[in-house]
């Protein structure tokens, strides 16, 4: 009986001493692959460095899991393209890019599988769906894996060890994102969780393939891979975001700006908890952007360089002259400046400005004295501020982009309490807003939206009563608009897509015939970013020129040009700069306003010894 | 080893080798139920439409006795003080968990003024009650129970009646290893309403990829809806809530100061949470206080914007909706009901036991909505006015402490 009782206890002991398993199969073989053998200046280099840099660097893809290759998008074609960076050559996997060109189509958001055969990438498509396909890295013909109409952006994060899965967020119907797991050999999904109009940040599968790390809302979660379970990894009042993990899964790393700028810190997890406080292995990482890790766990990333800013130009109105060469307002390193939008009075500048030092910061405005120099903020609370427009009354400004709910349209925020209203909101069925322009009274905002049919129209709407007329239309091109200072006439650039030939005309405001002014053939183009600007005294127009080759492309060499609205000679305002856009001109027509830079990236990479916990007392490495 | 045990047992009294006895076997039966427990902890099968991962609290895991405990409190009229109500009395299944009534009506006819929420998803929830006065389920399930005007029954009470029930100990017993608590009462109550599901309506079968699913028309209803009518703006994702609050204006004659009486914010006068639209053609009347009664009701509402009053939702705006747009909306409204889980329900006195069908949508009959031209007015110049920044905040020039070799500009979004 004594022996029994022992026994027993032993038995139900025994029988506590029970686990679960997730029901998707984890990989437990991952284990980090000793060094790499390729690299500019050889493996295993304690200093970050430098990869790739150079105006055709594009960071929207992921390293090889060898860290040999890194994917990308080719933008002079959009097609997916492979970036050999131990011979510094590339070469492209897709053929059917068309960009700038009938029907765009594009390669976007690539993830390399596991074992490095294979790419997962998001296709815009000829009937303008956003598909997910999988190619082979042996140039074998590319397949649809996923396809959904109420789905507008399939994205692909990353793959789950087995390469079974593809970790996915899906942009639904609603502007509702979702995480996923799409199955790389039929397509079926798994909706693990579903979040707001936010989209998550970096998303990273730990090497066991039993986490899903994600970065929302400034916080970062630990999502388990059959949805089972979901824990809270950092929440901080801090920007956090993921970059990645330890080669041994032992340890996650994300960024953090809770110091002075950006740092990458690392967090003990067990068992998708995080264990102890985390810990600061890199400093001064700027505004980092994580491009992915190798199997050995070598973290690539991204960094934004070149700078865009605001330039300002005294004029004579009556010649049309420069009276000095523009001027950069800002001259901030640290940040990039667009869309000038002179205040009714003249005195004030308002521009959009987008921090580099955090990746998560959201856009802001500022709001410049042109006679004092004193500068303003706002920080509204929105998702893509694209466009700012002042108010005909100088009471508010006018956003033109995507709210914090994905809706797209133009917003007014009320200069005094800060209030954000939605004034148009696009429907359904139209494009992203362009060439965006409010009437000078301030009843009409006009702007160019392509139909269902992809057409591009001109569109009239009256903000009180909200009617919309559409005033122009072209069968396949690009379009800029912009109201007379009188609100009789509208100016109207069109450019046709393949950039063979661009007009610019002149049409009654509540619509009628187009009455050209200029036209100009290849190899030259109307630039449509560039804006278009009628003078005070509605007697000239102000438009940019480039390269027929890249009509739609911000970042080309830009020359500025006026034109009689009549009709009649053309005139260089001496202006030629690259990336000139929204050009703005004061309400007096004695200055002029535009944005002007170029855009250029880096890839880094960093290797794992370096992304570990100092030892006490040791000082944290900087960048 | 065994040899020291043995002798440490013989070593003892008779009396010691019982009592050491005893324990072993008290030990081995709790660590049996325990490791039945974490045998038995159940993960929900997945639903079409619903997300995978379920918000579960780690302090009250799902097990199979704790919903059975749950559904049989949640059917049972014990719970109220005359006897005669149970939670299934408002929250009926045959109405996915709502009623028609248009106000919750309790023990001895009382009513509180808010209409019947339906209790499907929620374990999806983030806020409960129109105020969102709870954070959790947990913190729900107790709140009509011994509230006054619903069931009116304080929580010493009905322990009592659960501890002299020999069914209920048991329950209790199995389910938690222990007798009945408050807390475990609330544990088993939200456990079973956690199980209460709403999926694979014709809109989740479309968005899986099933584009027969919807009709024509209902598809312009979903167009619409994530459109023009601008409905998405709160009501998003695979619940349509965006678990927030929003006044619309439906408070602006009744007073009820909504979410306020928790905040005290001004600014939260009359705002109400945003109801999912789950089964919403089944779970009138709509509104926090049920004022109306049918669905075209309320897209009239929305289509004039709402009720004017200090606090309105900006989102809110006249939608100069066309009359087959409305039809269109409410052709897609339809279509949000599916398979209600579970789908048969034992009950008690009071409750019903109806079982709960799909709803069938309209057939087609979508028109083109024409787009209205505008008289044109004759030009006036404006005059010019002062610039409006008073109240924006200055702010001191930022040190450029960047090398030249970090200056940046971030690339615009193509799309």
């Amino acid at each position: 009986m004594k022996r029994m009782a022992i026994t027993l206890a032993c038995a139900a002991l025994a029988l506590a001493a029970c686990t679960s398993e997730p029901r998707i199969a984890a990989d437990a073989s991952a284990q980090p692959v000793n060094g790499e053998t390729h690299g500019p200046r050889g493996s295993g280099t304690a200093a970050p460095r430098r990869v790739w840099a150079g105006g055709d660097v594009d960071a929207s893809g992921s390293p090889s899991p060898d860290g040999r290759y890194l994917s990308f998008t080719d933008w002079s074609t959009g097609d997916l393209a492979l970036r050999d960076l131990a011979t510094g050559t590339s070469r492209r996997l897709t053929t059917t890019g068309a960009i700038h060109s009938r029907g765009d189509e594009f390669a976007d958001g690539s993830r390399f599988s596991p074992d490095g055969t294979h790419i997962a990438y998001v296709w815009f498509s000829k009937e303008w769906q956003f598909e997910l396909r999988i190619v082979g890295i042996d140039s074998a013909p590319p397949r649809v894996v996923y396809r959904n109409v109420d789905v507008s952006y399939p994205g692909p994060r990353a793959w789950t060890p087995d390469g079974k899965w593809i970790l996915t967020v899906l942009g639904r119907s609603d502007r509702s994102n979702q995480i996923a797991l799409v199955s790389a050999t039929d397509g079926s999904v798994h909706v693990l969780k579903s979040l707001d109009w936010r989209s998550p940040g970096f998303l990273s599968i730990s090497p066991n393939g039993r986490w899903i790390a994600y970065s929302f809302a400034r916080d970062i979660f630990l999502l388990a891979i059959d949805g089972s379970r979901q824990t809270t990894a950092v929440e901080h009042p801090a920007n956090d975001f993921v970059v990645g993990w330890s080669p041994d899964g032992e340890r996650l790393l994300f960024g953090s700006d809770r110091g002075d700028n950006t740092g990458v810190w690392s967090i003990r997890v067990v068992d998708g908890r995080t264990q102890g406080d985390p810990v600061l292995v890199r400093k001064d990482m700027w505004h980092m952007r994580p491009i992915g890790q190798t199997k050995a766990g070598a973290l690539f990333y991204a960094l934004a360089t070149g700078m865009s800013d605001i330039f300002v130009a005294p004029m004579d109105p009556a010649t049309g002259r420069l009276l000095s060469e523009p001027r950069p307002l800002s001259k901030d390193p640290a940040a990039a400046h667009n869309s000038p939008a002179w205040s009714p009075s003249g005195r004030h500048l308002a521009y959009v400005t987008t921090s580099a030092t955090n990746s998560g910061d959201a856009a802001r405005i500022t709001i410049r004295s042109l006679e004092t120099g004193e500068l303003r903020e706002l920080h509204p609370e929105f998702g893509y501020l694209n466009r700012l427009l002042w108010s005909h009354d100088g009471r508010s400004l006018l956003l033109q982009g995507t709210n914090v709910k994905g809706r797209s349209g133009l917003f007014r925020m009320d200069l005094q309490t800060g209030a954000l209203t939605p004034s148009v909101l696009l429907q359904g069925e139209d494009m992203p807003m362009r060439s965006v322009t409010l009437s000078r009274d301030g009843r009409h905002v006009y702007f160019a939206s392509a139909d269902t049919s992809k057409h591009n129209r001109i569109i009239s709407h009256e903000l009180k009563a909200g009617d919309r007329r559409e005033l122009f239309r072209v069968d396949e091109g690009f379009l800029a608009v912009a109201p007379s200072p009188d609100g009789r006439s509208l100016a109207v650039a069109a450019v046709d897509e393949g950039g063979g030939w661009s007009t610019l005309g002149v049409m009654p405001s509540d619509g009628g015939a187009m009455r050209e002014v200029v036209r100009i053939e290849k190899p030259r183009a109307i630039v449509p970013v560039a804006g278009l600007q009628w003078t005070a005294d509605a007697q000239h127009v102000l438009f940019g020129v480039g390269s027929a080759n890249a009509v739609q492309g911000s970042e080309q060499m830009v020359e500025v040009w006026r034109v009689p609205a009549a009709g009649g000679e053309l005139e260089t305002l001496g202006i030629y700069r690259r990336g000139v856009r929204s050009l703005s001109l004061s309400p007096d027509s004695r200055r002029l306003a535009f944005r002007a830079g170029e855009y250029s990236a880096e890839v880094w990479i960093i290797e794992p010894p370096t992304l570990s916990p100092p030892a006490a007392g040791a000082a944290v490495p900087p960048r | 080893m065994w040899t020291r045990i043995r002798w440490t047992v013989l070593g003892c009294s008779r009396e010691g080798i019982a009592r050491f006895m005893s324990c072993a076997l008290a030990l081995a039966m709790a660590v049996s139920c325990q490791a039945q427990s974490q045998e038995s902890t159940l993960r929900l099968p997945p639903v079409a439409g619903l997300d995978e991962y379920v918000p579960i609290p780690e302090d009250n895991p799902l097990t199979r006795e704790k919903i059975e405990l749950g559904r049989r409190l949640f059917f049972d009229a014990l719970l109220s003080r005359d006897r005669t109500i149970a939670c299934a009395s408002c929250h009926q299944p045959a109405r996915a968990f709502s009623d028609s009534a248009r106000v919750a009506t309790g023990v001895r006819g009382q009513t509180r003024g808010r209409n019947v929420p339906t209790l499907v998803n929620r374990a999806w929830g983030a806020a409960f009650f129109w105020d969102g006065r709870a954070a959790s389920l947990e913190e729900t399930v107790l709140q009509p129970i011994q509230n006054r005007a619903e069931m009116d029954l304080p929580l010493p009470e009905l322990l009592r009646r659960l501890r002299e029930n020999p069914d209920y100990h048991r329950m209790f017993v199995e389910a938690f290893a222990e007798a009945p608590s408050g807390e475990n009462v609330a544990r088993a109550l939200a456990s079973y309403v956690r199980t209460l599901r709403s999926g694979n309506s014709p809109l989740d079968r479309y968005r899986a990829g099933d584009a027969g699913a919807l009709s024509p028309q209902a598809r312009r209803g979903l167009a619409l809806f994530v459109g023009k009518a601008n409905c998405s703006a709160c009501h998003i994702g695979p619940n349509l809530t965006d678990e927030r609050f929003h006044n619309t204006g439906v408070a602006a004659h009744s007073g009820d100061p909504g979410r306020s009486r928790l905040t005290g914010r001004r600014e939260d006068w009359g705002a109400f949470k945003t109801p999912t639209l789950r089964e919403v053609a089944r779970t009138a009347p709509y509104m926090h206080d049920g004022r109306f009664g049918t669905l075209e009701q309320v897209i009239e509402f929305y289509d004039r914007g709402g009720n004017s009053n200090r606090n309105l939702d900006p989102e809110l705006r006249p939608l100069r909706l066309a009359a087959e747009d409305k039809q269109s909306l409410l052709a897609f409204l339809q279509a949000l009901s599916g398979e209600v889980e579970p789908q048969r329900t034992q009950t008690r006195a009071g409750a019903s036991a109806a079982g709960c069908e799909p709803w069938s949508t309209q057939p087609p009959n979508a028109v083109d909505v024409a787009v209205t031209p505008s008289a044109s007015r004759p030009y006036r110049r404006p005059r010019r006015a002062p610039d409006f920044i008073a109240s924006v905040p200055r702010i001191a020039p930022r040190p450029h402490n960047l090398p030249a070799s970090r200056r940046r500009s971030r690339r615009p979004r193509r799309l």
